[in-house]
């Protein structure tokens, strides 16, 4: 080797990052005493934010109420609009606004009691 | 052979070769980035054998070579290397302007030349060695790595001439470099 060769040697190569060395060799499976701190790591958090949610969402959605679910929205509508009262539930006039269930009660039978009706003409021959 | 046992000699592999790789994948074209990326997948695949192959320091760098060779480049690798630090080598406390001058002139040979200058300086194979790896004669490999030299030394000469003639320093030792021998 040559003084040109050995000075040329004598340059060190620039080294990989450290990046490369954590892609190619940390996915190696971790001690299960390593992996311990980090699996419950989250736990503790999530579940305090778990349930102070569940706590929020139960102050805002179950209060008591006297009117049933869903009522309230009616309510307004029904306020601003006096033509919709007779849809309030527990309005006098709700027997003649629902009709009795067994009226469409022909329709769920198997058999009509009138045949069908054809509406096209039947086709006459020469 | 078990993934640890197999990770743990691809790793002492990974320690001892891994610059030596890079620098042999900037001699072929890649920047720092893909030489690394082509460095990942080599080692990937030496980590999925059941055993180590019989050399394993020449089967990593035929292995390195062939998938330099066809590690698709787009054009924002592209970019990206030409954005990237040219640097091959680490600095060194005494660096001077004749090294830095001569590490251009190294990225600045043809891709054959630099090759096998590359894998003989800082690879150590022999000719014989070099000729295999690249399908071409041991003697072709060596005329290849004189040629080099010689018109790196021709580079440096240029350059020690600027300098002298800016700076009035000399650089001895490029004009005492004795000619080249065989492997």
């Amino acid at each position: 080797m040559n003084d040109l060769e050995k000075w040329l040697y004598s340059w060190t190569p620039r080294r990989p990052s450290a990046r490369l060395d954590r892609r190619l060799f940390a996915a190696r499976p971790a001690p299960a005493e390593a992996l311990l701190p980090f699996r419950f790591g989250w736990l503790a958090p999530t579940t305090v934010a778990l349930a102070l949610m569940c706590v929020l969402l139960n102050q805002r959605y179950g209060a008591p109420s006297s009117a049933p679910t869903g009522a309230s929205p009616m309510v307004a509508m029904i306020l601003s609009n006096q033509s919709a009262a007779a849809y309030l539930p527990g309005s006098f006039q709700a027997e003649q606004n629902n009709l009795p269930a067994d009226a469409f009660k022909w329709t769920r039978a198997t058999s009509s009691p009138h045949p069908p009706v054809s509406v096209s003409r039947p086709k006459e021959r020469d | 052979m078990s993934p640890a046992e197999s990770a743990g000699w691809c790793e002492t592999l990974y320690r001892e070769k891994a610059s030596e790789l890079i620098l042999y994948g900037r001699a072929l074209g890649l920047s720092h980035g893909e030489a690394e990326d082509v460095v990942q997948d080599t080692f990937i695949a030496l980590m999925q054998r059941p055993r180590p192959p019989e050399q394993p320091e020449h089967y990593c760098v035929r292995s390195f070579r062939n998938r330099a060779l066809n590690y698709r480049r787009s054009l924002w690798r592209r970019l990206t290397r030409e954005l990237e630090s040219a640097r091959w080598f680490e600095r060194s406390p005494g660096e001077g302007p004749a090294e830095r001058a001569a590490m251009r002139a190294l990225a600045g040979l043809p891709q054959d030349q630099r090759e096998v200058i590359v894998l003989k300086v800082w690879h150590r194979h022999t000719f014989e060695e070099i000729g295999g790896l690249l399908e071409i004669s041991p003697n072709t490999a060596a005329g290849r790595y004189r040629y080099g030299l010689q018109k790196l030394r021709m580079l440096l000469k240029g350059e020690s001439h600027e300098r002298d003639e800016r700076f009035g320093e000399v650089v001895v030792f490029m004009d005492t470099t004795p000619p080249l021998g065989e492997a």
